[in-house]
């Protein structure tokens, strides 16, 4: 490129492009406003579909951990408003899915919805004599992961042999 | 609005501060009016907008921009119509005094006649002088832009800027008498 055209080009150089109106330069910018708030919202419905899953996912954990402990087959069955528990009684405590996972535990209660005469069973070879009972039990669990904020309820039933110990017939 | 958020907004409204004059040459180089370029620069921006979504939003670089301001550009002189949109310009050109480049910064006659002559360029060598002079794109930048050849884009800029001064020639001839 020959000299006299490097010097038009470092003359239009110098030209300054003719910028946006004031108006339309506020208009733009509360429009970017718009989509920045938008994108916002979005992120938030983002997160509470997010928090539905993590929910779900907790569940199925839970379930997985009722159904591994021992063996039992436990449900998680959904609250019944219309069901009314036998009795109230704390059986025994056993590990709970807050201890497995880290998950905070916001409550936990356990029903007793039967009990069972399971016989008697001489133990220690014929030294002692247990009556065993079987418990239906439910517990009932409210679980929060604290990362999320998103709590669950978790209810599981399964049975419990206990065998109490008889000091005289 | 929260932080993050917030930051985008400001980041794009730097950009638009920073870019927004030359992409407005741009569109005005496509459009009728400075009302219609202006308006085809906002369409452009949600454009950009949504593009740029996989990015994370952060403001786009100037080829992609020019890009979507070209795309938003054609839709536009599909809309009006090509004859329509020339009989307009040459309207404009003689009975309003509306420039592409702001006049308040260089005052002398040369690049009153410099200004003038651009803007009476063709299509496709004034888009090229616009991206390269005021857009600081490469010529492969261009190319990109423009689905064309570097050597093409180099070929109409050399050529666009051989027009000007021939122009500038033949004015200052006149002026001169």
């Amino acid at each position: 490129m020959d000299d006299s055209l490097r010097a038009l080009e470092e003359r239009l150089e110098q030209l300054v492009p003719k910028g946006l109106s004031d108006l339309r330069r506020e208009q733009m910018e509360e429009k970017i406003d718009d989509l920045a708030g938008a994108l916002e919202d979005t992120r938030s419905s983002d997160g509470w579909k997010w928090g539905m899953g993590a929910a779900a996912a907790l569940v199925a954990m839970v379930v997985a951990f009722w159904s591994s402990k021992d063996g039992s087959a436990d449900v998680v069955s959904v609250v019944d408003p219309a069901f009314t528990p036998v009795a109230f009684e704390k059986v025994g405590a056993g590990p709970t899915a807050a201890d497995l996972y880290e998950l905070m535990t916001m409550s936990y209660a356990r029903r007793v919805d039967a009990r069972t005469d399971q016989g008697w069973v001489m133990v220690d070879g014929g030294e002692s004599a247990h009556r065993y009972w079987s418990y239906e039990v439910t517990a009932e669990e409210e679980l929060m992961d604290e990362a999320s904020g998103y709590a669950v309820r978790v209810i599981s039933q399964h049975e419990e042999w206990v065998p109490v110990e008889v000091t005289s017939l | 609005m929260p932080l993050r958020s917030q930051n985008l907004a400001d980041a794009w409204k730097d950009w638009l501060s920073t870019e927004g004059g030359k992409l407005l040459l741009y569109a005005r180089s496509r459009t009728n009016c400075q009302q219609d370029a202006e308006d085809l620069m906002q369409e452009a921006l949600i454009r950009l907008w949504g593009y740029q979504e996989e990015r994370g939003h952060v403001p786009p670089d100037v080829p992609l921009a020019y890009s979507v301001l070209r795309l938003c550009g054609m839709d536009y002189g599909r809309k009006q119509g090509r004859r329509t949109k020339k009989q307009k310009k040459i309207i404009q050109f003689h009975d309003y005094d509306e420039h592409w480049l702001d006049r308040g910064v260089e005052e002398d006659e040369e690049a009153e006649f410099l200004r003038c002559a651009v803007e009476k360029l063709t299509d496709k060598l004034r888009e090229v002088i616009t991206m390269k002079i005021w857009g600081g794109l490469t010529f492969a930048q261009i190319a990109e832009v423009l689905k064309i050849s570097q050597n093409t884009a180099a070929s109409r800029y050399r050529y666009a800027l051989e027009q000007l001064q021939k122009s500038l020639g033949r004015l200052k001839e006149a002026r001169n008498g």
